[in-house]
Order: structure tokens, then C-alpha cells, then sequence
């Protein structure tokens, strides 16, 4: 089944989904940058349907994280 | 008086050279006065002049206080800046700002390299233990830069600062020597080349 959250964050970051692990972060991942982090961030509001807070937005700064918030949200991944 | 020690630091694509009152001109200006610049910067509380902006510069002195132009290294074009302040030699503690003007560079990784080259400086040169830096809660690029460098989230100072009508948190990062050291082992494949060389006089 594909992961839609790693595809739209492979999308954003212009890179194969199967390069990026579910331990990847910003710190980790050399083109996630803040430029792209506030697009990853877009993309997810867009194709889940969500508003995320502020405080939610920077701790999806690591791909766990963001699979957690967005359950957290009731988000079906 | 003795002009101030003047260093250079080189990266791969950026280059930070100590900041003149030579580099305050109308490029440097029209950033602070940007209102997508300077949003989250506290000098969008001032009028600035050049000869404010000019006088700032100068207390930089090199040895307690150090702020650097960020440059494109094959262009020397003039993009940013960089500072170390506060410096608390007793504690090892310094405080740290940073802001990309040029527009054309946002987005382009560049802040990661010039904090590089300013971390290093700081903790090898310098000598400092623990750097620290801040944002405005809804900073959130700021937020990314942070986590990006490896820093670690310290603190929230609850409704601290003013932004529009409303007064937001602040959020508090740092990172230790040790841990920036950990930081550059780990990431040495892919690391910045850069070297420091200190153009002027040695600091006593």
C-alpha cells in the first residue's frame, strides 16, 4: 500500500520516496529545508484536510512525528 | 582607534567576512526597511538610517562581539548577515542571529551553510561551550533552521514578544560544543568544507 504522507514529503523534496526512512527529519534529510518544510506542510493540509496548528507544524520536522500528529487528527494513513 | 580584527571564513558556496561600516549601504538597508525581511527582526521597530546602521556595526569590535557579512564565495556578492553576541566569557555562553536579504537565496540552503561556518568559528575559534538562539512562535522557518543545525529546544518564554497587536511566546534553542562536534562527525561525508583564516591582527 502506498504511504501517502512519504510520497507527498518525496514529492516536496524532489527525491524517490523509497530514499526517504521513517526516521527522516530535517536534520537528517539534506533537502528538507525550511523552504520545503513549509511546503510539506501545505501539501499535507491540502491532501488531508486539515488545519495544523503552529505547534504542530514544527514537530512534523521528523516524518514519525508528522504520522503521529496527523492520526492524532484522525487522519487515516 | 585600532580597527578590529577581521577574519574569513569560507564554505563551500558562502563565504562570511567580518562586517565594515563600509558594508552599510543602501543593498543592506533596503533589507532591514523590507517588510518580508525584517517581519520577525527586531529592527523593524526603528527608523534606520545609514548612520545608525553604521554605528550598530561598529560595536562590533571583533573580540567580544562579532558580526560578519555572509557573501557568495565566487561572486563576493553580499547576501546576509551573521552575529555572535553577548558573549559571557566566564559561562561560555554566546547568543547568535542571522538574516538572509537577498530573497534569490531563500530556499536555497544557505542558511545552514553560513550557521555552519559561524558554529564552528564560535566553538573552535572563539571557545565558547553553548550557543544559544531564539524565535518568534510563529517563525516556523526559524523553527526548521534550528532543528535543522542540531539544536535543541530549551525553553518557551511565554507571551514575550510583540507581533502585530499580539504579544507571542519565544521559543529558546542551543547547542553545546560537544554536541555540535557530535553533529559534524556525523554528518563529516556530507559536511561544508570550509576553513577560517583570520586576516588581521591575532585577538590578544
Amino acid at each position: 500500500m502506498m504511504d501517502r504522507l512519504r510520497q507527498i514529503l518525496a514529492e516536496t523534496l524532489g527525491i524517490p520516496a523509497d530514499q526517504i526512512s521513517e526516521a527522516a527529519s530535517v536534520e537528517n534529510t539534506e533537502r528538507w529545508d525550511s523552504v520545503a518544510h513549509l511546503n510539506f506542510v501545505l501539501s499535507v493540509e491540502q491532501a488531508f484536510g486539515v488545519s495544523l496548528s503552529i505547534e504542530d507544524a514544527v514537530a512534523m520536522t521528523e516524518l514519525a512525528a508528522a504520522r503521529e500528529i496527523l492520526r492524532a487528527l484522525g487522519v487515516a494513513l | 582607534m585600532k580597527p578590529p580584527p577581521e577574519y574569513e571564513l569560507r564554505g563551500r558556496r558562502l563565504l562570511l567576512r567580518t562586517l565594515r561600516p563600509q558594508d552599510v549601504g543602501p543593498r543592506y538597508l533596503g533589507w532591514l526597511r523590507d517588510p518580508e525581511v525584517n517581519k520577525y527582526l527586531e529592527v523593524r521597530f526603528e527608523a534606520m538610517d545609514e548612520p545608525k546602521l553604521k554605528a550598530w556595526v561598529s560595536r562590533f569590535d571583533g573580540q567580544t562581539r562579532y558580526a560578519f557579512a555572509i557573501r557568495v564565495a565566487a561572486t563576493e556578492e553580499f547576501i546576509g548577515t551573521a552575529t555572535l553576541y553577548e558573549i559571557r566569557p566566564i559561562h561560555g555562553l554566546a547568543n547568535y542571529g542571522y538574516m538572509i536579504g537577498e530573497k534569490a537565496w531563500w530556499g536555497q540552503g544557505v542558511v545552514e551553510e553560513a550557521l555552519t561556518l559561524l558554529f564552528d568559528f564560535a566553538f573552535e575559534r572563539v571557545g565558547v561551550r553553548k550557543i544559544t538562539g531564539s524565535c518568534y512562535a510563529p517563525h516556523l522557518a526559524s523553527h526548521v533552521n534550528f532543528r535543522k543545525l542540531g539544536l535543541t529546544h530549551e525553553g518557551t518564554l511565554r507571551a514575550q514578544l510583540k507581533l502585530g497587536d499580539a504579544f507571542v511566546d519565544e521559543h529558546v534553542y542551543s547547542i553545546t560544543g560537544v554536541e555540535w562536534r557530535k553533529r559534524r562527525e556525523r554528518l563529516a561525508s556530507s559536511a561544508v568544507a570550509h576553513r577560517a583564516t583570520n586576516l588581521g591582527e591575532p585577538s590578544p
